[in-house]
């Protein structure tokens, strides 16, 4: 579990760090569409070299995102390979039955894997920089205009911050009645792969059991309190739009002119 | 007194399986006053949480009715009436739902539709009270149990509640940390006139409340001031300075022979 670095919040002090969740979601989401319009070497090369100062910006050590890529790579590779493979085109290097390595093959294959490459990147910026409940209050509110629609945007961003708040719990959770089982005699990571699947379910059991006795006891709670789902209520989180939001958005549209104008004039 | 209590309890009765002749509450009634702080105590399975949950309306009675300041809680007046009071539950973990301290104190404000600012100085207010606002920021994993439970009375307080129910709610916590709260919460109590039931089965709790109410498997046994069930009841286990005393008299102190607070008997002792 510690190996998975995509999705974990990593508490530092920085520009990035302070950036409005809604401001760093949107850029982050816009920033993965428009890698998909580069269609020059030298494009990929301005946005790589954006990436990395952003990365630069959040004071977190490469080796953290490169982590991050690590359990990934072998995907990405195989990825980039198969667009070397079968994209034909310009010089041809090799060619054995429906395979070519070309020239144009080998460009579109390096911008696949920078393509994924960023993609993780970017992506790891905004959850390494970003508290999982503030990305919650950020989908919430840019799925707002769903509510119009009567979508429940506000029960689901409940959920989904009630889910991030019991994962520890639930995490203590399994380490304890694992420890329950192993204090019985039970050892985990023996045998084979049908013993130890035959292992988890004395844990999957109790841990279901637990959480729907939580579950109900929460709902008291809530239903207590007043929650009425579908009901008007004010937010004690606030998010609050500073320059600097409005600076990131400004940089994405530079981003996307500098796309332009190198797609165009660099044929 | 000519002014209506708070509460009043009239002759409730609950089953959880009404195809069996059990019942886990039988004919309770009781009444309590604006201010007034009660404990219910009895054994396992005497009805003291089933008691909890019908106040909250999370349940309810199959006979009788309960009026909270004059007005009969059942499924239409539920939501109102649950503005005036707030329950605090055993497990504090399972209490917890923001992320924070100060979000979740501010949860049952934000359901109520209340504005911003008027949150924030509320849940400042009632963090302050429980002595947490240092911890404000803090996620729930990093809090100990005592803690998570003072951010749960916070919840309460916040709401400005006219009654606060405790179900077993100090159970968790040590000694020290229970005292601290109990004493916070009687500070509470004589300040904003606030009515407390706590719902309990440790007897030390008992000399911070006013009148007692015990259950015996679902039945009531006795209502009355410590001193008199004490006094009628030797059955039932009393707090450690009643218990002291009645040790010392055994043992052939010159003892008043009547119940008394820790405070009393100290001063008794001490003359």
């Amino acid at each position: 579990m510690k190996s998975l670095i995509l999705g974990r919040y990593f508490p530092n002090d920085s520009i990035i760090h302070r950036l409005d969740a809604r401001a760093k979601l949107v850029a982050a989401l816009y920033f993965i569409g428009l890698l998909f319009f580069i269609d020059h070497g030298l494009g990929y090369l301005f946005v790589g070299l954006f990436t990395l100062g952003v990365m630069y910006l959040t004071k977190i050590r490469l080796s953290v995102f490169i982590k991050g890529v690590r359990p990934l790579i072998f995907l990405i590779l195989f990825a980039a390979m198969m667009r070397v493979l079968f994209t034909g085109g310009g010089e041809v290097f090799v060619s054995w039955g429906p395979f070519t390595i070309s020239s144009q093959g080998l460009w579109v294959g390096l911008f696949t894997f920078m393509r994924f490459i960023l993609i993780i990147f970017i992506s790891t910026v905004l959850t390494l920089s970003t508290k999982p409940v503030d990305l919650t209050d950020a989908i919430n509110a840019l799925l707002k205009p769903l509510r119009k629609l009567g979508v429940p945007v506000d029960d689901f961003a409940l959920m989904l911050s009630i889910s991030l708040r019991f994962i520890p719990n639930l995490l203590d959770e399994t380490q304890r009645v694992m420890d329950a089982q192993r204090a019985r005699g039970v050892i985990f990571g023996e045998g084979t792969i049908v013993e130890q699947m035959k292992k988890l379910v004395p844990i999957v059991l109790p841990l279901f059991a637990s959480s729907l006795n939580r579950a109900e006891e929460m709902a008291d709670v809530m239903d207590v309190k007043n929650y009425q789902s579908g009901e008007k209520r004010t937010h004690f989180r606030q998010l609050t739009w500073h320059t600097s939001d409005s600076i990131a958005l400004l940089m994405m549209v530079g981003l996307t002119a500098v796309v332009i104008v190198v797609n165009y004039t660099m044929v | 007194m000519t002014d209506q209590p708070l509460l009043s309890v009239c002759d409730i009765s609950f089953r959880y399986d009404i195809t069996q002749d059990v019942y886990a509450l039988s004919a309770i009634s009781f009444d309590l006053n604006r201010g007034e702080s009660l404990a219910v105590i009895g054994d396992n399975g005497s009805g003291k949480s089933t008691l909890a949950r019908l106040l909250t309306g999370l349940l309810s009675p199959e006979k009788g009715a309960i009026y909270l300041d004059g007005v009969e809680l059942n499924e239409g007046s539920k939501k109102m009436l649950r503005r005036q009071m707030g329950i605090v539950f055993q497990n504090p973990d399972n209490q917890f739902i923001a992320t924070s301290v100060e979000d979740d104190v501010a949860f049952g404000l934000e359901n109520l539709n209340i504005p911003y600012e008027q949150m924030r100085s509320r849940v400042d207010e009632a963090l302050e009270l429980v002595d947490m606002y240092e911890y404000r920021t803090k996620d729930p994993s990093q809090l100990s149990g005592g803690q998570k439970q003072r951010v749960a009375l916070a919840g309460v307080l916040a709401l400005k509640p006219e009654l606060m129910i405790f179900d077993e709610a100090f159970v968790m916590l040590d000694p020290m940390s229970r005292r601290s709260i109990l004493e916070t919460l009687r500070r509470i109590q004589s300040e904003l006139n606030v009515s407390i039931i706590s719902i309990t089965h440790d007897r030390d709790e008992i000399e911070f409340f006013d009148s007692l109410l015990v259950l015996n498997q679902g039945e009531r046994v006795m209502r009355g001031k410590p001193a008199e069930v004490f006094k009628q009841m030797s059955s039932l286990k009393p707090p450690f300075a009643e218990q002291l005393r009645r040790d010392l008299v055994d043992a052939g102190m010159d003892l008043p022979d009547y119940y008394m607070s820790e405070s009393e008997l100290v001063d008794t002792l001490c003359k």
